[in-house]
């Protein structure tokens, strides 16, 4: 509805300032008045239409700055092309209408050439003598008859007329005579149209009082005449007024009224001169003005239109610039214009189906990224990816095997990285060397110094395409030769099982047999030698079933059976165990209540029964020893101190490992199987030498998350 | 009969000399119509006219200082009322078209006559 009215307003007023202008011109051209009372109301249409049009021209004027000062695509442009059309259609419209004011104003002076005027002016001049010379004839007869009249002794008025009317019918028209009141007294006339001529006035009445006669030219019945008036006094004293009117000779009447008639165009063009180049000048005026407001209109019209599917397409291709694909333009017509933005709509269409396709990869590539990062996450071995001036990647076991942060390897210089950790720069140190040699694969191992010392495994391949670039994975020797030896163990305590456990019970049965037989028939000597060796090879027998039943439990997989577990209940019911019978003597600190773990109660609780025993084995009947048990983070840390002769000084990790123990008692599995039970449970047991003597295990469990 | 007491500028006698006819507009206070008189001249017998509102009679004067003195006998109305007002205007919209501009912007087109009261 805006749209329409913007429109039609300006439309509307061109139209008026055109109906203004071609109207003034046809009635300038005129001598006849045809507008009238009109012709203020046509000059205050004309000035609105004008305000309606400049208005028009500024508001969209105004609507281009604003959006050039808004940076809009096609703004620029617009205006452009709108100045181009402005300069190339203003001062042509100037230029025709200078040169058209300066032809209308030599075509106006030209019709007042002296010559021409000099002509006109003699011939008015002449018209005007044989004009007077027709009134002197007249008024000639008419004092002719009023002489006759006053030298007539009766005053015979009538019978005057009717003379005079008889001698020169073919010069007069029309005889009156008028009484001392204006009355008609006499009257004589040949021509019909002129039946009824005006009488005197008061006017005539008063030049014939003054000059004594008059002669004048009237109209009568669209004819000019002579008229002619004068007065008479008759011989008994009468005064008569008469009046004489007669038609011009048919030979000159015609010429003499177009004469007439051309003489007061001709003067009124004289003295409209002026007015007439103003009138042209403001036709004209109104021309051009409309001509220059409509271009412009148009121009900023047009261009606007112009630049529409531009400025379309710089905005959809700015969306493009941002990432937003498929961005449509409306067809609107069938022009090159048009074609173009069919084009960039299929581009653009192509484009947000290869962005959509490009996304898809780039997520299944971080999906496959973020999966081998879980993977990597999870490998007990340590990946680490290198070029030859930083770590590219590392997963969280290269940290744990080299001993660093992880944040201290991933992206950093190779020498930032060797300096995280003494396993760092060895095995950094180890990288650069290998790579030197730029060979594809390699492998190598590293003896890593310390308490205890480790031994690790680098395998390295050198990534395709680029001879720097290398993957090497880290494996912990000392892990794998420790799982090597428990496999070992449990293939030994299998065979003890199914090697020694066997023939066992015969063994004690035949020891049995044998004093059951033997009894009594020996001499009380003998027979007290066959008591003491047999009861010695049963209780032997029964030792080693005990030995191979603790092999055969420790080789046996686990079959664990995880619950949520309160680790202080179970911990407090196995301590009042060993305090109430006397074997220890316990110190507890236990945080009450800890968040539940995930464990097996049975399994656990035979942890709990080998430490301490180890603990009462070590240092004897009634040992002191300190129980504490607190949350340590995301882990539940258990700790036993015991007061006894602590451990030996060759103690390492493989005192963990089965058949380990300095104890004179026992098959040296308890560790061993504390190890295992808590490897079981994702946790994990350290022994140190506590500070003030005797010995203290660590054990570390998780606290399930969920269970948290 | 009333006093009009017309008074012209140089530009309408000259105007009315070069042929130009002048209308006045007479106006009484409650007329239904205004009353018209025009001016003009004749250049052949150098004559002018003046055409009456009432009769439309035309009475023909040798000189315009005839034609400007018999102006002042004009009878307007054969009814004149003890008092009212006349005001005379130049009717612009019967002049030619290219003076008509100038007659409704210049005040040489504006006629010098003050409204005429009476009676009050």
């Amino acid at each position: 509805m805006r749209g329409r009215l913007f429109w039609g307003l300006p439309t509307l007023a061109g139209f008026v300032l055109l109906v203004a202008a071609l109207w003034l011109a046809a009635d300038a051209e005129s001598a006849q008045s045809r507008l009238g009372a009109a012709y203020g109301w046509l000059f205050g249409v004309a000035a609105v239409a004008v305000l309606v049009l400049v208005a028009s021209i500024a508001r969209e004027l105004h609507r281009l700055w604003r959006e050039r000062r808004e940076a809009r695509p096609g703004a620029r442009l617009n205006t452009r092309l709108a100045a181009l059309l402005g300069l190339i259609s203003v001062p042509a419209a100037l230029l025709v209408a200078g040169f058209a004011m300066r032809f209308l104003d030599a075509g106006i002076d030209s019709w007042f050439r002296v010559d021409l005027e000099a002509a006109h002016d003699a011939a008015t001049a002449l018209g005007a003598q044989v004009l007077e010379r027709e009134q002197r004839a007249t008024l000639a007869r008419l004092d002719d008859l009023a002489a006759r009249i006053g030298a007539d002794p009766v005053g015979d008025v009538q019978a005057a007329l009717d003379l005079t009317f008889e001698g020169d019918s073919a010069l007069v028209a029309h005889l009156a005579s008028y009484d001392a009141n204006g009355n008609l007294e006499a009257l004589a006339f040949s021509t019909t149209a002129i039946t009824q001529p005006p009488a005197p006035d008061e006017a005539l009445r008063l030049q014939i009082g003054e000059s004594g006669s008059v002669a004048q030219s009237i109209t009568l019945a669209d004819t000019l005449v002579v008229r002619a008036v004068t007065t008479v006094t008759d011989a008994l004293g009468r005064s008569h007024l008469l009046q004489w009117i007669q038609p011009l000779p048919p030979a000159l009447a015609p010429q003499l009224a177009l004469l007439e008639q051309s003489s007061i165009d001709y003067a009124q063009l004289r003295f409209q001169r002026g007015a007439l180049k103003t009138t042209f000048v403001l036709i004209l005026g109104f021309v051009t003005l409309l001509a220059l407001l409509a271009t412009l209109l148009a121009a900023l019209a047009a261009t606007r239109r112009l630049t529409q599917p531009i400025a379309r397409m710089a905005a959809a291709t700015a969306e493009i610039g941002e990432g937003r694909f498929g961005a449509q333009i409306a067809v609107d017509s069938q022009d090159e214009l048009g074609a173009l933005t069919v084009a960039f709509n299929r581009m653009s269409r192509d484009l947000a189906e290869l962005d959509a396709r490009e996304q898809a990869s780039r997520a299944e590539t971080e999906q496959a990224r973020a999966h081998l990062a879980a993977v990597l996450s999870r490998l007990s071995a340590g990946v680490v990816s290198v070029d030859g001036v930083r770590v590219l990647t590392a997963n969280a076991a290269a940290a744990d095997l080299l001993a660093c942060p992880i944040e201290a390897l991933i992206g950093q210089p190779l020498d930032l990285a060797a300096a995280a950790s003494v396993a760092a720069r060895d095995v950094i140190a180890s990288i650069r060397g290998r790579s030197a040699e730029a060979r594809a694969e390699w492998r190598e191992e590293l003896a890593l110094p310390g308490d205890p010392p480790r031994a690790l495994l680098l395998r390295a391949v050198q990534l395709a395409g680029d001879a720097s670039r290398y993957v090497v994975i880290i494996d912990d020797m000392t892990v794998i030769a420790q799982a090597q030896r428990e496999a070992a163990w449990s293939e030994v305590a299998r065979r003890l099982a199914h090697e020694i456990k066997n023939p066992l019970t015969p063994i004690q049965l035949a020891a049995e047999r044998m004093q059951h037989r033997f009894k009594g028939k020996l001499e009380p000597a003998d027979a007290q030698v066959l008591d003491r060796a047999t009861q010695t090879i049963v209780a032997q027998v029964e030792a080693l079933k005990g030995l191979v039943n603790a092999f055969g439990d420790y080789a046996k997989p686990a079959r664990i059976d995880l619950r949520p577990l309160a680790l202080d209940g179970l911990f407090n019911e196995v301590l009042d165990l060993y305090e109430s019978s006397g074997q220890c003597r316990i110190t507890r600190d236990i945080v009450e209540p800890l968040p539940p773990i995930r464990g097996d109660r049975e399994r656990l609780r035979q942890l709990l029964v080998n430490l301490l025993t180890n603990a009462v084995e070590a240092g004897g009947h009634g040992i002191a020893v300190d129980a504490t048990l607190a949350r340590r983070g995301d882990q539940v840390e258990l700790m036993l101190r015991d007061y006894g002769p602590g451990l030996p000084p060759q103690f390492d990790g493989r005192w963990f490992e089965p058949y380990m123990s300095t104890k004179p008692k026992g098959g040296g599995l308890g560790l061993a199987m504390v190890q295992k039970i808590a490897e079981e449970h994702g946790g994990h047991v350290r022994a140190e030498q506590a500070e003030g003597g005797g010995a203290r295990f660590v054990l570390t469990l998780p606290i399930t998350r969920s269970l948290a | 009969m009333l006093d009009l007491d017309l008074r012209f500028t140089e530009t309408q006698l000259q105007a009315l000399d070069h042929g130009i006819p002048l209308r006045l507009a007479v106006h009484l206070d409650g007329a239904a119509t205004d009353a018209m008189i025009e001016l003009r001249f004749s250049p052949l017998p150098r004559q002018y006219e003046l055409q009456l509102p009432n009769d439309g009679a035309v009475r023909v004067f040798a000189s315009r200082a005839r034609l400007l003195a018999a102006l002042d006998r004009v009878v307007i109305s054969d009814v004149v009322p003890e008092r009212g007002s006349a005001r005379v205007e130049l009717v612009s919209s019967a002049l030619p078209a290219p003076l008509r501009l100038p007659a409704l912007l210049g005040r040489d087109w504006q006629l010098a006559t003050p409204p005429r009261t009476w009676g009050g």
